[in-house]
């Protein structure tokens, strides 16, 4: 056993494994019968030479050689009939039967004759069969077999009407015989050219493609062994050409200087080396093209949506643009995406392509495909042909009504939120599994970028409806004052009017004089103007503090005056519950600048909170000083205080110890937005069960000036923008 | 012959004094009081009928005048008059406590006042809001 004998020996045993294997598949069939028994000659072929290129005597390798061809020969016949069978040409099984019985009549003359086999060449890697004086005729007679098979499988090929499976297996038969050809390169060593008959390796692969043709009826991978296979046996060819032109010219420069055929290899092997790559990537660029027209590029697919689709955070535009970009990369006749609604407890189509389907189709929950999806499969194929009962019907009416091929689902942490529908390729062709391994990885990463783009519209809804909420606390909380310095004021002017009128018809008045009446009259028109005064003046304040903040620094701001201002307007809210805010001002405070309304702000929050602290009686005490260069601001409550391990959180956003409904948490959080923008800064001491102390530090802006009217303020417009954020201490710890 | 005595507590004057314009022509007696303090030295020394109470006086010297009532024994109905549209807690509380009614500010009609008062002094100590 030699080395050269190896491959030939793996081949030989592969075809008679095939062989047998394919027949006893099916007994019955006549393809099966007809490719096994093309599989028996061509173990003949192959193992005749397996012993040929191991023998060292000459005549036995001659009588193996010749054992070999006859094999050789029979592959024709079979071939052919495999051909017929596989086609269903009843009307040319006379012609099958006529090559076998011409191959087995020349049998006796190959096997013993010199008309076939005229002798043996002496090749390095063993006798190899010399081709005899019938020798090219029956060359030209296999062929004619050969290409009649070819040309039938061509012109079915090209017929409309079959099923798509049919088609492809024609197609892919069709690619196997191309290939087989090449298996004919094994004649040239017969004819003397001194090439390693490496040709069976094609008729393998031939075999390889026909059998999972027959069994399989799904050609799966089939296209990926094709192509690794072509370019390998193509790169292997070319190296060997290499290797033996070096060779060949090598021994004629170098014979005389140096007898060693084997220097010519370091300068082949150097060739190999630098032409291999680049020679990989022109075949598999060539059978990409050529062999597989209709492919789509899956490296495009996958970049442009990595770049493109998913980083589309609006999710309606990210499922229009997937399933345009599917559709049409793809080649698919249609595609849809259908997504989980939580309201309705069902799929609705987000997206589709190409698919014309009522836009209120939404499939229930409980609907067996989609629990199958869930629970069991990655994906479900209509002709799945590995399938061995047929669909549900239930699964197979919703395929139907979407047109699709394929389905495959969305699922965000084991939880199906929705799935994706393709319909066929344009080109007929099946899912293969390399299609749907990739499709499986987009729908994971397409189930991220689809539960981002929810999130998204989540936290939006969220984030209005938490402004509302705050919008709706502070009102909630300014109601009672709005109510009783309005109400009071206008219920005053009522019914100093009612009773007066009252008192006049009730003859009250009667005995007194006109003058007297004019008198009372104008006394109570002045208590009328006295109220509605008072109700313009709160109704103002409201106003002024309900009105968003336009972000006007202002450098002649009273910290004294801004808190007087917020307590007066929570003060109503006080009064019921037992609670008395005091206040005591360091003299000449000086101004700071800040904006104004954002103070107002601050400082609503914080006493609020403290207010909200208390929970039966209790003071707020505020004090003021100043450094001369910073303003301190202490805001003390004898509430219910803040506990050592939420202190350092009472400033995050959303941070909250009300009930649910009661707080949204953003008070402290926009306190202290504010303040740092305000070039201030907060800190917090507190002691549960006694209370609580803010302390605000504002830098301070010159000397403090003569009380005026602060009417209009010289507000210096300040770029929106700025936020200088102090460096200053905030130190939120504990006590 | 007076009707009956009223005592109406509240810090705006303006208010007490209308009150006192319509309730004194039409017989019944009516004394003022603008804060806590000033309307329990007027219990002391009077017994009344009705007391007319804001609601802001609560928590401050309300609920002294509600006990003082209370330990009085006497036959004196509170009814609060009120700007304050929550107040869930306190009426119920003040309700459990005694109180016959409340009143809304504004007064949308001081005849219906009056008739509160009459009503208030006839039933019983627990009645219905107004």
């Amino acid at each position: 056993m030699t080395v050269y004998s190896l491959p030939v020996l793996a081949g030989a045993l592969f075809s008679f494994t095939a062989g047998c294997y394919i027949y006893l598949n099916n007994r019955k069939s006549q393809n099966n019968i007809s490719f096994s028994l093309f599989c028996f000659a061509l173990f003949l072929w192959l193992f005749g030479y397996t012993i040929a290129y191991s023998i060292m005597d000459e005549q036995i390798a001659l009588r193996f050689c010749r054992i070999a061809c006859t094999g050789a020969m029979f592959t024709a016949p079979a071939f052919y009939h495999f051909t017929i069978s596989f086609l269903s040409k009843k009307n040319e099984i006379k012609y099958v039967a006529l090559a076998y019985i011409l191959t087995i009549m020349i049998t006796p003359l190959s096997l013993t004759s010199n008309l076939f086999l005229s002798g043996v060449y002496k090749y390095y890697w063993g006798y190899y069969s010399k081709a005899g004086f019938f020798h090219p005729f029956y060359l030209s007679v296999f062929f004619i077999i050969f290409f009649r098979g070819f040309y039938l499988l061509f012109k079915e090929r090209r017929k409309k009407e079959m099923k798509h499976i049919r088609k492809l297996q024609i197609k892919y038969v069709f690619i196997a015989y191309v290939v087989a050809l090449l298996g004919a390169i094994d004649y040239l060593p017969k004819y003397g050219i001194e090439i390693y008959p490496f040709g069976f390796m094609f008729v393998i692969l031939f075999i390889l493609i026909v059998a999972y043709a027959i069994i399989r009826h799904k050609l799966l991978d089939i296209e990926v062994i094709i192509k690794k296979t072509l370019v390998f046996a193509g790169l292997f060819g070319v190296s060997y050409g290499v290797i033996v032109s070096f060779a060949y010219f090598g021994s004629i420069v170098f014979e005389n200087v140096v007898r060693n055929r084997w220097i010519a290899m370091v300068p082949s092997v150097f060739v190999i080396v630098l032409i291999l790559r680049p020679l990989e990537h022109f075949l598999r660029t060539i059978t990409d093209e050529y062999l597989f027209q209709k492919k789509y590029d899956y490296r495009q697919l996958l970049k442009i949506f990595a770049d493109d689709v998913l980083s589309v955070i609006e999710l309606k535009k990210l499922i229009s643009h997937t399933v345009e970009m599917l559709s049409q990369i793809m080649k698919l006749e249609n595609a849809a995406i259908l997504l989980y609604n939580e309201k309705s407890k069902k799929f609705h189509t987000a997206g589709m392509a190409d698919l014309v389907v009522d836009s209120n189709y939404a499939i229930d929950g409980s609907e067996k495909l989609l629990v199958l999806l869930d629970k069991k499969h990655n994906y479900i194929l209509r002709e799945d042909s590995g399938r061995v009962k047929p669909l549900p019907v239930d699964i197979e009416k919703v395929m139907n009504k979407l047109q699709s091929e394929l389905v495959l689902p969305l699922k965000h942490r084991e939880n199906l939120i929705g799935i994706v529908s393709l319909g066929k390729k344009k080109s007929d062709e099946d899912f293969t599994e390399e299609d749907i391994d990739m499709l499986l990885t987009l729908s994971r990463t397409l189930s991220i970028a689809i539960t981002n783009a929810q999130l998204f519209v989540r936290l939006a809804e969220a984030q209005a409806q938490d402004a509302q909420k705050e919008k709706m606390a502070v009102i909630g909380t300014l109601s009672a004052g709005i109510n009783h310095e309005i109400c009071n004021p206008l219920g005053i002017a009522r019914g100093q009017c009612e009773m007066f009128l009252l008192n006049w018809a009730d003859g009250v008045y009667k005995d007194r004089t006109s003058e007297e009446l004019l008198e009372k009259a104008c006394e109570i028109m002045h208590k009328v103007i006295h109220e509605t005064d008072r109700a313009t003046v709160i109704t103002r304040k409201l106003s002024s503090f309900a009105k968003p903040a336009k972000g006007e620094i202002e450098d002649n701001v009273r910290i004294e005056d801004e808190i007087q201002q917020v307590i007066s307007l929570v003060e109503h809210d006080l009064v019921l519950d037992n609670i008395s805010i005091t206040t005591k001002y360091q003299k000449k405070l000086p101004c700071i600048s800040a904006d104004r309304k954002q103070v107002q702000e601050i400082f609503f929050n914080i006493i609020r909170n403290a207010v909200q602290s208390i929970t039966d009686k209790g003071k707020v005490t505020i004090n003021v000083t100043s450094s001369g260069k910073n303003v301190f601001v202490a805001i003390t409550d004898t509430g219910v205080g803040i506990g050592k391990e939420h202190l350092s959180q009472i400033f995050n956003p959303f941070f909250t110890t009300k009930d649910p409904g009661k707080g949204t948490g953003l008070g402290l959080f926009i306190v202290k937005q504010i303040i740092e923008k305000n070039n201030g800064s907060i800190d917090v001491q507190s002691e549960p069960g006694k209370g609580t102390t803010f302390k605000l530090v504002f830098k301070a802006v010159g000397k403090h000036e003569e009380k005026e009217e602060i009417g209009k303020g010289e507000g210096k417009k300040v770029e929106s923008g700025r936020e200088r954020v102090e460096s200053g201490r905030e130190r939120v710890g504990g006590s | 012959m007076e009707k009956l005595k009223i005592i109406a507590v509240d810090d705006e004057i303006n208010f007490t004094d209308l009150l006192k314009q319509y309730f004194e022509p039409r017989n019944y007696g009516i004394d003022i009081a603008s804060n806590g303090d000033e309307a329990l030295n007027l219990l002391d020394h009077k017994k009344y009928d009705v007391v007319l109470m804001d609601l802001k006086m609560v928590g401050l010297d309300g609920d002294e005048i509600m006990k003082r009532i209370k330990t009085k024994k006497v036959d004196t109905r509170v009814i609060f008059i009120t700007a304050y549209a929550d107040s869930g807690k306190t009426k119920k509380r003040l309700l459990a406590e005694g109180a016959y009614a409340f009143v809304e500010k504004p007064i949308t009609s001081l005849k219906h006042l009056e008739t509160i008062v009459n009503e208030a002094v006839k039933k019983g100590k627990k009645g219905a809001l107004c």
